[in-house]
């Protein structure tokens, strides 16, 4: 092998290596604790189409080869968690309106992720994985007919230290913009007129 | 002993004199403070809201441990378990800016019975960071058949500023603010192995400022 020939293997070898580095691909861990929160007096439908239930955050450019966050498990275990502390009932829903099962809801919801957006280190100069998320969550009348969109978004962030890898530091940072996606819910959704008059009314 | 030993041994001293670290420390009193009674706790909280600074979990652990060791006589309440059971109403984007917000979370039932099973008479809220301001110097090191190592000399200075706001529950007031700056500069010389002299700055802010709160709520 001639000295062009090992600076040409060096070469691709230090390019791949570094495509390496900047991929990922996970599949997000969420810790939500059980949130502290007064139940609303209602019983709620809620439905997970499989665009949310399943969702997937893609990205192949020259920047982020082959990114693949796979979040949808962990978005729908995050709102059964608020959900269920939230209202007086809450059930799952194969469809708005549902198309079997349980009736006599007083709302219908259907969570959708609308945006999502990481930053890491080496692209913002700081020492932060960053995330964060936007939801669109559609609110029905009990027989289908819409009632409202509420959108309301999520942050976090993970610091660099310990030598952390990207997927480490992305799911961190994943992790607490679901778990602050989730506090703001909880904290704001009561206050909606759409969801104050409703329990005012009963 | 060799010129070279001594040239060493007087190269370490001066190193390790000159990685000692200064805090200042600057206490406010607000109003007047009791200390907390025998079944009362404290919980120490830090403050990530901060674009360019998160306040480091690990000092926020390390204060409220030395003062949870400080002769048994403070309780306190570490907050990972605080705020992972008072979820929503303590993270980041939802957590009480003033002490009359406090006020606010009090009239939600389900808080304030969480706010009595911990029995919690102060909070305290940590801000700041620990951040390298300056730092110079190079080492280099070599490998070869014979064997390899290192030579060079490099420093940074350290800073470590925190500003700690004591808020009464039972009262609803702020007790008071405690800030601490402390500053060192580590040495790490390099003659075959590099030897880091660190000035434990961090560590020197988390027991100047736990001393400081543990006084003020005496």
């Amino acid at each position: 092998m001639t000295r062009k020939h090992l600076v040409l293997v060096a070469g691709v070898l230090a390019g791949l290596v570094a495509c390496e580095a900047n991929k990922v691909s996970l599949k997000v861990v969420t810790d939500i604790p059980a949130p502290v929160a007064a139940r609303l007096p209602l019983k709620v439908g809620v439905y997970y189409d499989d665009k949310f239930a399943n969702h997937v955050y893609e990205e192949n450019s020259e920047d982020r080869p082959n990114w693949r966050i796979e979040s949808g498990a962990s978005q729908t275990a995050l709102f059964d968690q608020i959900l269920s502390s939230m209202f007086a009932e809450i059930q799952r829903i194969d469809g708005v309106p549902p198309k079997s099962g349980s009736s006599g809801f007083d709302l219908l919801l259907a969570p959708q992720v609308e945006e999502m957006q990481f930053s890491t280190p080496t692209e913002i100069k700081t020492e932060f994985y960053e995330a964060w998320v936007r939801y669109a969550l559609a609110m029905y009348e009990p027989d289908g007919s819409p009632l409202a969109t509420w959108r309301f978004e999520g942050y976090g962030k993970s610091s660099t230290e310990f030598l952390k890898n990207m997927d480490t530091g992305m799911n961190e940072a994943i992790n607490v913009a679901l778990r602050d996606a989730g506090a703001k819910f909880i904290v704001k959704f009561p206050d909606l007129p759409e969801i104050k008059s409703r329990v005012e009314g009963r | 002993m060799k010129p070279g030993s001594i040239t060493l041994a007087a190269f370490l001293l001066y190193g390790l004199s000159g990685c000692k670290s200064t805090t200042v420390v600057d206490v406010y009193r607000e109003s007047p403070s009791a200390a907390p009674a025998a079944d009362e706790s404290i919980v120490v909280l830090g403050r990530r809201h901060a674009m360019d600074h998160d306040t480091e979990t690990d000092f926020v652990t390390c204060v409220g441990q030395t003062l949870n060791g400080s002769h048994g006589r403070l309780r306190v309440i570490p907050e990972k378990q605080f705020v992972d059971t008072m979820y929503p109403y303590f993270e980041t984007s939802t957590a009480p800016m003033d002490v009359l917000n406090l006020n606010k979370l009090v009239k939600i039932p389900v808080v304030a019975a969480k706010f009595n099973e911990f029995k919690v008479r102060y909070f305290i809220w940590v801000d700041g960071a620990t951040e390298t301001v300056d730092k110079a110097g190079s080492i280099s090191c070599a490998i070869g058949p014979g064997g390899g190592g290192c030579f060079g000399f490099a420093y940074w200075e350290d800073e470590a500023n925190y500003e700690a706001s004591i808020w009464d529950f039972k009262q609803l007031t702020l007790s008071g603010k405690i800030s601490t700056e402390t500053q060192g500069t580590s040495y790490l010389p390099a003659v075959v192995i590099p030897i880091p002299l660190l000035a434990r700055v961090q560590s020197n802010a988390c027991k100047s400022l736990a001393a400081q709160i543990e006084s003020f709520l005496k």
